[in-house]
């Protein structure tokens, strides 16, 4: 009788153990979620750099002495990528969008340091341009992919 | 106490969840990667088409390969994110369905449990 009675209680405690272990199964995250800042600082560079690029190619491209003329586009840019990186790093499993704005950075760092030693010639600027529209597309494309996770919780 | 957990059948649930999940973001991250890699063909060629004509110098053109290979890093990137992203609506698509037939079958255990000592 007393075993019995023994028997119910741990049968019991084990339902209440196992079902609080079943409920920890909780949704897994393996990427850092959508942050719509990313979003809309990419776009904003973008932007920036057409109007860059549009600008040297109006005036059929742009010497090294020309280029204190363009020092500010170089220092916004900076400024922007180096804000969009420190916001990427605070967030935990986002090394994937780390990674890309640090390629965005270098880009800007090569693109400068040949606009002030050789200049920017009018043939080098459509690779250019088409080479900067790559990896605001590709970091667009992830950030935008990252959203959808969102937009299905939401939809739940 | 009664256990109504289909082993069997929850598995087969949950790969049935799973699999859209990894192949809708597969062909994403696939047709992606193959627009990316062919303008990244189409480029190179065409620095080197520049070189070959005199229009940029073999500077300019190393330059620009920088470039390129710069972005292609973030595309690379890209795509490995989109396979995470797979992976993780895959197995969360996979957990809900885990979930709710442990919480069936937990339920229907419940009933027959007497908690009277």
């Amino acid at each position: 009788m007393k075993f019995r009675g023994l028997l119910k209680v741990n049968v019991a405690a084990f339902s209440v153990l196992l079902i609080l272990t079943l409920l920890s199964c909780a949704p897994i995250q393996l990427i850092a979620p959508y942050d719509e800042r990313i979003e809309n600082g990419i776009k904003e560079l973008q932007k920036n750099t057409t109007e860059f690029f549009v600008k040297i190619e109006r005036q059929g491209g742009s010497n090294k002495n020309d280029y204190k003329n363009h020092v500010k586009f170089y220092d916004n840019s900076k400024v922007s990528t180096k804000s969009l990186l420190i916001r990427a790093g605070a967030t935990a499993q986002n090394e994937k969008t780390e990674g890309q704005i640090t390629s965005l950075m270098d880009k800007y760092k090569s693109l400068e340091e040949q606009h002030k030693k050789i200049g920017l010639t009018l043939n080098t600027i459509p690779s250019l341009e088409s080479s900067f529209d790559q990896i605001f597309r590709a970091i667009l494309t992830l950030e935008v992919a990252k959203k959808e996770l969102i937009d299905k919780k939401k939809g739940e | 106490m009664k256990f109504n957990l289909n082993i069997n059948q929850v598995v087969n649930d949950m790969l049935q969840a799973a699999l859209p999940h990894l192949l809708k973001v597969g062909q994403q991250a696939s047709t992606f990667a193959s627009h990316e890699f062919q303008q990244y063909i189409t480029n190179i060629e065409h620095v080197q088409t520049m070189v070959e004509e005199k229009n940029v110098t073999r500077q300019e053109a190393q330059f620009l390969v920088d470039q390129y290979k710069m972005s292609m890093k973030a595309v690379l990137l890209t795509v490995e994110g989109l396979g995470v992203i797979a992976t993780q609506k895959a197995i969360n698509a996979a957990i809900d369905i885990l979930n709710s037939a442990l919480n069936t079958a937990l339920g229907a255990a419940f009933k027959t449990i007497k908690f009277t000592i």
